[in-house]
């Protein structure tokens, strides 16, 4: 695998990472995104409707938490969770957890780690975490971490320091381990970067990590209430800039729009697509502009939009099942609203995805107040083709320094300035 | 009272739209091709069932690209939501669900009478309570129709007085009478024939003096088809089949048997609602599946419309709910067996929910049955649900994959199974029409049996004697 970046604007890298794959002729370009998916299919998506989609990412994101309780059945199978889930042209990227699940804290030991499934928990040692990950044959998966440090509110030094630690001993058994394996000769280990919000462990993390010989980091712990996002992106940058350059940086955990472009700015490459299934999942839309090229029609924005969807949030209860933010964004409008019974036009007018071009707001409002399973499929096509769409504008955007007209754009948006009422997309 | 009924009116000579290609010498099964408005159908055919405008979690695109060509909607579903005004300013039900291809609308009655608690027949129509908002109305033979004429599906049904097979007594013939009559008022009512082929429903219960008035009625009516109605409620197969034929045997043959609802298994409960909804926003917190296994005992949230079968399976609406009669049939149905069966009597259409309700349950149709793919044994079963089948689910995935996303909450494996029982239904269709065309299908109901059965002999008796009532013998 080879990153070649082609070129650095205020912090922002923008490239390509190529020969990946185990037959090494796959691409992925940077920054991008990983392809989100529930056990190993993405949510509600068969392969026909996952192929509608325009622009998914060459890689997708398994995660252990889906997968590990069914480790016997994979070393039984023998070729690989690739060709177990239908997805033998994809690259694999195994994460530990769902970004969209809680993680129980108190569980992780100093030779051990534990997810949870649809079966409950399974707890993995060093040697279990990497007999799985040969049953898998994953092209990337992340090293085994301590990531509870995260999950907390206010961490202990003591703890932040453990959590390096750990990483750091599971990362060198990993690396051992897989040496001894000739299967996984073709998987490539993504390192994970721990520590809390305790600066001198975060450098010390992504110092002893980057000593390693990783294909990637995965920055880990800086997702959560985007109230403290702010420290965090501060201890981002510091992070990152001690890492090599030639290695990707992933995060996990954080999807939104705005939070993506905050992270891309201070050096974070691949970012998983988990946003685009929660607003899925509360039976929304993506709409948020991401044509930041002048147009004298955003001038004349409607600002009905904004009236009802603030009142929603209002009224919304947050649910508690994940550690996500679950309260509606301004980056989508909510269909089950009742203004939407007679519209007749596409979820966001241009947008060339199968939804849009076969389906308007009504009938998709049709399948939501009679609970048809046919939403949930629709929503998820648009949604995923959107957010894609969103990091192909963010490429592009790299490539005219114009970063920062589109960073406005979804600044404006992301604060509810403008409407929402779908602006032209060119 | 009967042959007092007033001869239909304003309706010139309904059209031809069957054409037979092909006829058994044995049996009265018969290949044929119906000419619809949007676009030719090859008979026998199955419809799948989509209730509420879309054909639960697979879009229209991938129903066309299974070779599905009519699907059904349900009037009393969409009458009251989205209401047929709104459909009407959509272009009608095939541009607010964006089916190019054929629509067959139901009536409305049998959900009526089945899923709504009070409904009350009288001579004027069904007087019900709409569920969603209590507000009482009115679903007589007009109003019927003149919904269908604002869905704009190619065929719509007449609105019968609807019994349960299981009810005796005057009953059945009041009801069958007042479908004459019903029928005569639906002709009248309908505006647009050269649009939509109304058909008939054939009523009269399992008596055979009733049912044989009510077909010697019905066919003085010029209409461009026939279903055979009033069956799959509970009735024993024996009677349900001795129906069928006597239906067959009186009804044109240059005219379309629609059999309605086939597909009720004797013995088995009456189906209840399962896995149809996805919901976001649950009382459990966020997380769908469509599947029966996550809904909870006793959960509430269901609305009474979800009660009971759409299409036309239910003795009696079932009185309490519990997850055990949520789970998947427990007795070895078959469906497919019925419909090789009554294609031998001579019928030309099928519809059930079946093969796409059992789906969401986890169960996979395959030649010899199903196959319930959440049991353990699949677990690290590496093969196609059917290597045989030509669908997307069977060309790239395992049972085992599929038994391990069926135990997830991934609604993608409920579309897999809906995808690859969907296309074993028309590839049974399929199979059925190409033997009769060949002038092999009484081997090729031979050779069905013992695929299902093992052996031909152990083919349900019901089975083997409405066959041999039209001249195929099991060996």
């Amino acid at each position: 695998m080879k990153l070649n970046l082609t070129k650095v604007v205020n912090g922002c890298r923008l490239g390509k990472i190529q020969n990946l794959g185990k037959t090494g002729d796959h691409t992925m370009d940077i920054p991008g995104c990983l392809l989100y998916t529930k056990t190993g299919s993405a949510p509600h998506l068969t392969q026909h409707t996952l192929h509608n989609i325009h622009g998914v990412p060459a890689m997708a994101q398994l995660t252990l938490s889906s997968l590990a309780e069914h480790h016997e059945v994979f070393a039984e199978y023998k070729k690989g969770v690739g060709n177990f889930i239908g997805m033998p042209e994809s690259l694999l990227y195994c994460s530990l957890h769902d970004p969209v699940s809680p993680c129980p804290s108190g569980y992780v030991t100093n030779k051990s780690v534990s997810v949870w499934g649809g079966g409950g928990r399974v707890e993995m040692t060093v040697s279990k975490f990497m007999a799985i990950q040969q049953a898998l044959q994953p092209d990337w998966f992340q090293s085994l971490s301590d990531g509870e440090a995260s999950c907390e509110e206010a961490i202990s030094i003591k703890r932040a320091r453990k959590s390096v630690d750990r990483t750091l001993l599971f990362l060198d058994s990993c690396l051992r381990l897989q040496e001894e394996s000739e299967v996984l000769q073709k998987s490539s280990i993504i390192g994970v970067i721990e520590g809390g919000d305790v600066m001198e462990e975060r450098l010390r993390s992504a110092r002893e990590t980057a000593k390693r010989p990783v294909s990637g980091f995965l920055l880990d712990g800086f997702q959560g209430n985007p109230t403290t996002l702010e420290t965090r992106l501060q201890l981002l940058s510091l992070v990152t800039a001690e890492l090599p350059e030639d290695k990707p940086r992933l995060i996990c955990g954080v999807s939104r729009p705005d939070e993506v472009l905050e992270c891309i700015e201070r050096g974070v490459d691949l970012f998983e697509s988990f946003f685009p299934y929660l607003v899925t999942e509360r039976g929304c839309a993506l709409t948020f502009n991401f044509d930041y090229q002048p147009n004298p029609e955003e001038t004349l924005l409607q600002q009905n939009g904004i009236q009802e969807e603030i009142k929603y949030e209002d009224q919304i209860k947050k649910i508690k099942t994940t550690g996500c933010n679950q309260k509606m964004t301004s980056f989508e409008i909510n269909l089950k609203e009742k203004k939407y019974r007679e519209d007749f036009s596409p979820l966001v007018k241009e947008c060339s995805c199968y939804c849009c071009k076969n389906h308007t707001r009504a009938y998709i409002h049709h399948l939501l107040v009679t609970n048809e399973l046919l939403a949930g499929v629709l929503l998820m096509i648009h949604n995923f083709e959107h957010y894609f769409g969103f990091f192909h504008s963010i490429r592009e955007a790299l490539k005219s320094d114009t970063l920062a007209q589109l960073k406005e754009l979804i600044r404006r948006q992301a604060s509810g300035e403008l409407g929402n009422t779908n602006l032209t997309l060119h | 009272m009967a042959a007092g009924a007033a001869v239909p009116t304003s309706l010139e000579s309904a059209p031809r739209i069957m054409r037979l290609v092909a006829e058994c010498s044995r049996s009265r099964a018969r290949a044929g091709e119906l000419r619809l408005p949007h676009g030719p159908v090859a008979t026998p055919v199955f419809m799948p069932v989509g209730t509420q405008a879309t054909m639960k979690g697979i879009t229209t695109e991938q129903l066309d690209a299974l070779g599905c060509r009519i699907c059904l909607g349900n009037t009393y579903h969409l009458g009251l939501r989205p209401g047929p005004e709104l459909i009407q300013k959509a272009n009608g039900l095939h541009g607010f669900m964006n089916w190019p291809h054929n629509l067959l609308t139901d009536s409305g009655g049998f959900q009526m009478v089945s899923l709504v608690a009070l409904s009350e027949v009288t001579e004027e129509g069904v007087r019900f309570r709409s569920p969603y908002d209590g507000e009482e109305t009115l679903l007589s033979p007009e109003r019927s129709v003149e919904i269908q004429n604002s869905l704009g599906s190619d065929i719509i049904m007449q609105l019968d007085d609807v019994v349960s097979s299981t009810v005796t007594g005057p009953r059945v013939e009041e009801a069958m009478h007042r479908s004459v009559r019903w029928l005569d008022r639906c002709i009248a009512a309908h505006r647009q024939p050269d649009k939509q082929n109304l058909f008939a429903i054939i009523q009269g219960g399992l008596d055979a003096d009733l049912r044989a008035t009510c077909l010697e009625e019905m066919t003085k009516r010029d209409v461009p088809g026939f279903a055979i109605g009033g069956l799959s409620g509970g009735e024993s197969k024996v009677q349900f089949w001795k129906m069928v034929a006597l239906s067959t045997s009186k009804l044109p043959k240059d005219k379309p048997r629609y059999l309605m609802g086939v597909g009720y298994v004797e013995g088995r409960r009456p189906c209840l609602w399962g896995a149809d909804f996805w919901a976001p926003l649950t009382l459990h917190g966020g997380v769908y599946g469509g599947q029966g296994h996550s809904l909870a005992v006793g959960e509430p949230r269901r609305t009474r419309l979800s009660q009971g079968c759409q299409g036309g399976h239910l003795g009696s609406p079932p009185q309490s709910f519990s997850l055990s009669a949520a789970l998947p049939h427990t007795c070895t149905p078959s469906y497919a067996t019925d419909l090789v069966v009554c294609v031998a009597l001579g019928c030309d259409m099928f519809d059930c929910v079946y093969p796409t309700r059992t789906a969401r349950f986890g169960s996979a149709l395959v030649p010899t049955g199903q196959l319930q793919l959440k049991k353990k044994q699949y677990e690290k079963d590496f093969g196609p649900i059917d290597p045989e089948c030509s669908c997307p689910t069977c060309k790239r995935h395992s049972r085992a994959f599929l038994h391990t996303l069926l135990h997830s909450d991934n609604t993608a494996a409920l579309h897999h199974l809906t995808v690859h029982n969907i296309a074993y239904q028309l590839q049974l269709m399929s199979a059925i029409r190409a033997s009769i065309v060949e002038k092999r299908f009484p081997d090729f109901v031979c050779s069905f049996m013992n695929t299902m059965y093992g052996d031909q002999t152990l083919c349900p008796p019901w089975a083997t004697e409405a066959l041999a009532s039209v001249g195929i013998t099991l060996s």
